[in-house]
């Protein structure tokens, strides 16, 4: 009886008053410090950048031409990138959408081809597309006298667009895929068909949140660097990552390169702001449905698309049959191999660490204060994502400053995890941002009721919602670390060298065979990992 | 106190026993497994007791950027690669102290030399090369390789890759104010501009170009190393442009002696028999054994006139280059 009064009284009083007197905060400090620290080394950075400025003699920026035309050629090859993936990645999607293939198949392919190492890409399309390549032999083969050169904008939008097709198809298929079913049954009823239903009916689900992966393709596309060292040929196709990689390495000119790399940050905020509204929508890329329900048949057109970009996806791959064939036991036990692989892994797992921590607490402090409805939740989203319009060069250069003015008490190792990090950061809440957010009003209630603490809350309710959520990102984020080049171009030294640097030192020295067999064995490790993971994550069967 | 006893056992022979440190700051070519590096590392580290820790940077364009940034702070003892074009810059930094050769020692040497901070190790001059079995009518001379629209050329950039500025400088040697026409004549055949001599030669070898720039002496590794006799330099009538490769001690080397015991060694046989199979250049002592079959692959092209190119020099040749490809 003395228990129902107080059930009663509860709620006839409203959570408003539990809250005031009742509210459980134990570890919430404790979850919020890597945020804290965050926002501290987002001070730290700031601070010496002005120090930097203050102290500098001549403040003088060189806008030469080419930096003009680094501008130009920045948005220009975004812009085009981002509409042919887009495209592209609309139509291949309507086409794995009509085939038989099993969309669990479908998400893991399109998901391995958006984070596979961009140097094994580059270096499958050369192998394939180069002027010594698989196609000029196949040419050869059937005495046709025609060559054409992948490098230039054509090599650079192609593999561009590789990556981005896939996650725009990736983006466009779960949507096709969380259409109700009922909503189906209503279109093939009316006798409606695809391509009506498509244009007509189904066109609002589709587009919905649709800016928001033209803002992402677009800032991928902008902050391009390692595709375009590989494949510009000529100074004009420069992006200004790369024109503040040549700043800093060849002319040791910090400030221009902080400020080319500040003005690339005000273009990419610029591009961004709509993101900043998926607070209000979480769902952007979450899976609602296990299966589809297939009402649409294949039709020959869709089957000879879907054949075409299979040979656009796939034929890249064949370079790790060309490394296999070279085996080299020697080189894969060498020193310098073991090292880069020691340093590849240590690299991508202390960057997933302080990532994945980061990255809590701050979906942790968001809840808060969107739950308290303050405004300051936008300020959270901001900070997460500032640190990725900053190119990562220049926040390797500026870190390496810093360090370097500490007389380099950090190890190099440590600099280039925390800027993988940082770029990381932003992937994980954005895509843990809707399971955190789910059910929250109904959540918050329930633990003032039975004073939950946060870190309890965190650890036995929310990993619980997303732990599938998070093993598919820490997975993807671990293996786009580990295949990362851009911060490691100004690190590396003889004795620390990451997996990708040093196949690429060994392509440049034209040791061609051992690059690929590398290349191989550095897939090959990724696709086991991912596949491994795909057991984890699809044993019990469904997609949830 | 017995840990504090086997502790001292242990570390202090260990601290004792440990040899002093070399560090050098080279390009990635000079201390890979083909290059003259691990060779010159045994040579020395038999006379000098000590242990010589390579640290490289992609190209010999970045090797001074990378201690100007912080200067020095890194502790690197010697910086090895530069060439003549960037002396001039190098000396503006400040952070290079004066070498301890004597003139006798310098005038030993093959090629004249004076300058007071830095030290030859090596030499070449720049030139195009081709594969005789793909072109067998190469041009003759720099107006004829203009003007040859069937020939596809790969260059470096002069703003970040030596060979690129040499090229840059040798057309302005020969072409003086006529330089950005020259280079316009040029643009249409440069299919690659690429960032250093490596990237650049290698897609030469993949057959994205006909001809690439690189130096008279790039022949003799493919006939030498590779058995391959195909691959020949283009020597102009009008004469090639030289590169002198330089290493100098750093100001606040944490090892100067080291150091200049070493650029002392650089000028000695035990240094320079290692280069013309190693680095492929020519050596700058006479003497250097079993050159015969390098010069035979690699002979020593016409001369233009040694240049070098104060900052202000570099700028006007890279902006003859720049003003031909806006």
């Amino acid at each position: 009886m003395g228990l129902l009064k107080i059930k009663l009284y509860g709620s006839i009083i409203g959570p408003q008053v539990l809250s005031k007197t009742n509210h459980n905060l134990e570890g919430s400090l404790l979850i919020k410090l890597p945020f804290y620290f965050y926002i501290l080394i987002l001070i730290t950075i700031g601070t010496s950048v002005l120090f930097f400025f203050y102290n500098l003699e001549d403040l003088s920026v060189s806008y030469d031409n080419f930096f003009k035309q680094s501008i130009k050629f920045t948005f220009f090859q975004a812009i085009l990138s981002t509409s042919i993936s887009i495209t592209f990645g609309f139509i291949l999607s309507l086409c794995l959408y009509l085939s038989n293939i099993k969309s669990q198949y479908i998400t893991t392919a399109l998901n391995f081809f958006f984070i596979a190492p961009v140097l094994f890409i580059s270096y499958g399309v050369i192998f394939i597309h180069g002027s010594n390549g698989l196609m000029q032999k196949i040419f050869q083969l059937f005495n046709l006298d025609f060559s054409y050169s992948f490098f230039g904008l054509v090599g650079i939008i192609y593999v561009t667009s590789f990556f981005n097709i896939a996650l725009s198809a990736n983006y466009f298929y779960r949507k096709l895929i969380n259409i109700p079913e009922n909503y189906l049954k209503l279109l093939t009823a009316n006798k409606i068909n695809f391509y009506l239903a498509l244009t007509k009916y189904l066109r609002p689900i589709i587009l919905n949140n649709f800016i928001i992966l033209v803002s992402m393709i677009l800032i991928f596309c902008i902050s391009n660097f390692t595709i375009i060292y590989i494949f510009a040929n000529s100074p004009l196709l420069t992006t200004i990552e790369l024109a503040i990689y040549q700043k800093i390495s060849f002319e040791a000119n910090i400030l221009d390169a902080v400020v080319y790399g500040f003005i690339q940050s005000g273009l990419i905020i610029i591009i961004l702001i709509p993101i900043l509204k998926l607070k209000n929508n979480f769902e952007l890329l979450t899976l609602k449905q296990s299966e589809i329900y297939r009402i649409y048949k294949p039709n020959l057109l869709s089957g000879i698309i879907l054949i075409i970009f299979c040979f656009y996806f796939f034929t890249p791959c064949l370079v790790i049959l060309k490394g296999l064939i070279n085996f080299n036991l020697d080189l894969l036990f060498s020193l310098g191999s073991l090292t880069a692989f020691m340093y590849s892994f240590l690299i991508a797992i202390s960057s997933l660490f302080i990532s994945l921590l980061i990255g809590l607490s701050s979906l942790f402090i968001t809840r808060g204060l969107y739950e308290k409805k303050s405004q300051l939740s936008n300020f959270i989203i901001f900070t997460i994502f500032i640190i990725s319009f900053i190119p990562a060069i220049t926040l390797s250069a500026i870190l390496f400053l810093i360090n370097s003015n500490l007389n380099f008490i950090l190890p190099n190792f440590l600099i280039v995890s925390f800027v993988n990090s940082f770029l990381l950061t932003p992937l994980i809440f954005l895509f843990l941002l809707p399971k955190f957010m789910e059910n929250n009003k109904h959540e918050r209630l329930k633990i003032i009721q039975f004073k939950i603490s946060p870190l309890v809350r965190l650890i036995k309710i929310d990993f619980l919602k997303f732990k599938k959520e998070l093993l598919i990102i820490c997975s993807s984020c671990f293996v786009l670390s580990m295949g990362d080049l851009t911060s490691i171009t100004l690190f590396n030294s003889n004795s620390f060298k990451t997996v990708p640097y040093l196949i690429s030192q060994l392509y440049s020295s034209y040791r061609y065979d051992d690059a690929f067999f590398l290349l191989a064995v550095f897939v090959i490790f990724i696709v086991f990992f991912l596949y491994s993971i795909n057991r984890v994550l699809y044993k019990n069967v469904g997609i949830k | 106190m017995r840990l504090l006893t086997l502790l001292i056992v242990f570390i202090l022979p260990t601290s004792v026993m440990a040899k002093e440190q070399l560090n050098i700051l080279t390009y990635d070519s000079f201390t890979s497994e083909w290059g003259p590096g691990p060779s010159i590392e045994k040579s020395f580290e038999e006379i000098c007791n000590c242990e010589i820790n390579w640290s490289t940077a992609d190209s010999s364009g970045a090797l001074l950027s990378r201690v100007k940034l912080t200067n020095n702070k890194e502790g690197f003892d010697i910086l090895l690669g530069i060439d003549d074009s960037l002396m001039s810059e190098a000396k503006d930094t400040k952070l290079f102290s004066n070498h301890s050769l004597s003139k006798d020692s310098l005038n030993s040497l093959n090629i004249d030399w004076s300058d007071e901070i830095f030290v030859p190790f090596d030499y070449g001059y720049f030139s195009f090369i081709y594969n005789s079995s793909k072109l067998t009518n190469p041009p003759k001379s720099f107006d004829e390789l203009a003007a040859r629209d069937d020939i596809r050329i790969i260059i470096m950039d002069p703003r970040t890759s030596t060979p690129g500025l040499g090229l840059a400088k040798w057309i302005y040697q020969l072409k003086g104010d006529e330089s950005k026409n020259f280079w316009t004549s040029l643009q249409d055949q440069i299919v690659i501009t690429s960032k250093s001599w490596s990237d650049g030669y290698g897609l030469f070898l993949e057959g994205e170009g006909d001809v690439v720039l690189s130096y008279s002496t790039s022949p003799a590794y493919h006939a030498i190393a590779e058995s391959d006799e195909n691959y020949k330099a283009i020597l102009f009538e009008e004469g090639h442009a030289e590169q002198i490769e330089v290493l100098g001690v750093l100001k606040n080397a944490p090892n100067k002696k080291l150091a200049e015991q070493f650029v002392k060694f650089a000028i000695t046989k035990g240094f320079q028999d290692h280069i013309p199979y190693g680095n492929w250049m020519y050596p700058i002592i006479d003497g250097v054994e079993g050159n015969s079959d390098f010069y035979k692959y690699a002979p020593v092209p016409n001369s233009l006139d040694r240049v070098y190119g104060s900052a202000k020099d570099k700028a006007l040749w890279i902006n003859y280059w720049s003003s031909s490809i806006e």
